[in-house]
C-alpha cells in the first residue's frame, strides 16, 4: 500500500520538531554517578565514594565551602579536560585552568627560577579541578590557603605541597580520595617545608582524610612546629 | 407523532444539460420532496440507473424492489431550441404513475423556481399534504439531501473520525509528555536536595536520595528523548487535525 505524501510530511515534521527539543543532561549534579578514578562530576562538585556501590564508584556531591574563594555559579556545567602536562609560573598559565576539571598530565606550580616566589595571590581559578592524573606539585607560592582545590578528589600521581612560605591552611584538600604514592614513596600526600604551616593545621587535614579515606597516607616534615625528628625533611630532591 | 413515511427512491435527473446542472437539479428535487413529512427520500442512485430506467417499467420495478421502496421519482429535462422542458413522475414499484408534473422555461435562470413549484405540486398530489418548513432553497440546489439513509454521508465520518482523532491525539500526547513531566519533577527534587545538602553541611542520606532522583531523571530523560517527544508531537498533530475535522463537520452545514 502506498504511504500518502501528506502523512509522510506530517511524520517528518513530528520527527524534526521532536529531535529539536530533547531534554539535555545538564541537570543539577548532586547524586550523579561518577568514578573516583574516571568519570568526573559537573563543575562545583566532587566525587565522593559510594560505599553501597562497587569499589571506585561514587556519587557527585556539591562543594560545601570554597573557603576564601567565591562560590562559582556553574552547578550544571561540565568541566573541560586539559590533555597535557602544565607548569604554572604566572597568571596566564593559571588562566588556562579556569573551568578545567580534569588534567591528564602533571600539574606543577613552581617559580621560574631557583628560590623564587610565584605570586598568584590565590588558587581560586582551580575551583573546577577534580582530577589530576599525574603529580600535583604546589611549590613556592605566595598563597596562604589552598582554597580552590576543594573539588580535587583524585590526584593519581600524588600531591606535594612544598616550600610555600605563607601557607597556613591546607584543609582545602579534605575531599581527596585517591592520591597514589609516586614510585619509591610510601605516601600519597607530602607536605614539606612550609614554614608558616603549623602542625594543628596539618592535623586537621589528616583527621578529615582519616574520616573519608582511611587508606590515604600523608607525610609532613619541615613545617612550622614539626616534631623535632621531622624538622628537617629526609631528602628534598626525592620529594620534588 | 410522526406520520408513517413513504420511501421514495430518487433517481438521478437525466437529460440535455451538463452534468453539474443535472446534479443540482437532482439535489433540488430531492430536497423539495424531502420537505413533505410523509416522504422519506433515499439518496440519488447513479445516473446510469436513471438512464436505463427512463425507457421501461420493468426497470423501475427492478430498482424499486432492489431498494425496497414504495415510490420511484423519475425526472428528465430536455432542450428544444431555446426552451428547456422538465418532467417529474412519481411511479409505484410496478411502473404505474402516481403523480406527475412538468414545466417549460425559456431561460435556465427560471428553471430552479419552476422545478420547485412542479415538485411541490407533485408532492401535494401524492401526499395530499403541504410541504413542511425544512430548508430547501431553490436558489441553492446543492443543499442537503434529506433522509439520505442508504449511503453514508461525509459529515458523519468527519464527526466520528474527528472526535476519535481528538481523543486519540490528546491521550497520546498526554502519555508522551509524562516522561518529560517526570524528568522535570526529578530535576526540581535535585535542586531542593542540593539546597538541603548544603544547609546540612554534608549528609550521606541526602546524597542517597539525590542518587535515586538522578536515576529517575535520567530514565525519564531517555524515555522522553527516545519516544515520548515523538508521541507528544504526533498526538498534538492528530488532535489538531481531528479537532479541525470535527469543527468543520459541525460548522459546514452544506456538506453532503
Amino acid at each position: 500500500m502506498r504511504f500518502p505524501r501528506c502523512c509522510a510530511v506530517v511524520v517528518a515534521g513530528v520527527v524534526v520538531v521532536g529531535t529539536a527539543c530533547p531534554i539535555d543532561g545538564l541537570r543539577d549534579g548532586i547524586g550523579a554517578p561518577c568514578t573516583v578514578d574516571g568519570d568526573v562530576c559537573p563543575l562545583d562538585h566532587t566525587c565522593l565514594p559510594d560505599d553501597s556501590a562497587s569499589p571506585g564508584d561514587g556519587r557527585c556531591a556539591p562543594i560545601l565551602d570554597y573557603g576564601t574563594c567565591e562560590a562559582p555559579t556553574y552547578a550544571q556545567k561540565a568541566g573541560k579536560v586539559l590533555d597535557d602536562d602544565l607548569t604554572v609560573d604566572d597568571d596566564a598559565d593559571l588562566g588556562k585552568l579556569e573551568g578545567v576539571s580534569d588534567v591528564t598530565g602533571e600539574l606543577r606550580f613552581e617559580a621560574a627560577g631557583p628560590g623564587g616566589l610565584l605570586a598568584l595571590g590565590d588558587l581560586c581559578g582551580l575551583r573546577g579541578l577534580q582530577r589530576v592524573e599525574g603529580e600535583l606539585l604546589v611549590s613556592e607560592l605566595d598563597v596562604t590557603t589552598l582554597d580552590g582545590l576543594q573539588g580535587l578528589a583524585n590526584a593519581s600521581g600524588g600531591v606535594v605541597v612544598h616550600a610555600n612560605g605563607s601557607l597556613v591552611d591546607v584543609l582545602a584538600l579534605q575531599n581527596l580520595v585517591v592520591a597514589a604514592p609516586l614510585s619509591g614513596r610510601d605516601f600519597g600526600v607530602i607536605i614539606a617545608n612550609n614554614r608558616a604551616l603549623d602542625e594543628p593545621a596539618i592535623q586537621a587535614l589528616k583527621d578529615a582524610l582519616e574520616l573519608s579515606t582511611p587508606t590515604l597516607k600523608l607525610f609532613s616534615c619541615g613545617n612550622k612546629n614539626s616534631p623535632s625528628e621531622l624538622q628537617t625533611c629526609p631528602d628534598l630532591n626525592d620529594l620534588l | 407523532m410522526t406520520p408513517e413515511q413513504t420511501d421514495v427512491l430518487m433517481l438521478e435527473v437525466t437529460g440535455d444539460l451538463d452534468p453539474n446542472a443535472l446534479l443540482s437539479l437532482t439535489r433540488l428535487v430531492a430536497a423539495r420532496l424531502g420537505r413533505f413529512e410523509q416522504l422519506k427520500v433515499l439518496s440519488p442512485a447513479p445516473a446510469a440507473v436513471a438512464a436505463v430506467c427512463a425507457g421501461g417499467e420493468d426497470c423501475v420495478a427492478k430498482w424499486a424492489e432492489h431498494f425496497d421502496v414504495d415510490v420511484v421519482a423519475l425526472t428528465q429535462v430536455g432542450k428544444v431550441g431555446g426552451t428547456t422542458g422538465f418532467s417529474l413522475q412519481l411511479l409505484d414499484p410496478k411502473g404505474g404513475s402516481l403523480a406527475r408534473g412538468n414545466a417549460q422555461v425559456s431561460g435556465l435562470d427560471d428553471l430552479n423556481e419552476r422545478v420547485s413549484r412542479v415538485v411541490d405540486d407533485v408532492g401535494r398530489a401524492l401526499t395530499t399534504s403541504e410541504p413542511g418548513d425544512a430548508p430547501a432553497s431553490s436558489s441553492e440546489p446543492s443543499g442537503p439531501v434529506p433522509a439520505a439513509t442508504s449511503v453514508p454521508t461525509l459529515r458523519e465520518p468527519l464527526l466520528i473520525g474527528g472526535g476519535v482523532g481528538v481523543g486519540v491525539g490528546v491521550l497520546t500526547a498526554l502519555l508522551g509528555v509524562l516522561p518529560a513531566l517526570a524528568a522535570s519533577g526529578a530535576e526540581n527534587d535535585l535542586k531542593v536536595l542540593r539546597t538541603r545538602y548544603i544547609e546540612a553541611g554534608r549528609d550521606d542520606q541526602l546524597l542517597t536520595e539525590a542518587a535515586a532522583a538522578q536515576d529517575a531523571a535520567e530514565s525519564a530523560r531517555g524515555q522522553w528523548n527516545d519516544a515520548g517527544i515523538y508521541a507528544f508531537w504526533g498526538g498534538v498533530v492528530v488532535a489538531v487535525a481531528g479537532g479541525g475535522a470535527f469543527a468543520a463537520a459541525l460548522l459546514a452545514q452544506d456538506l453532503p
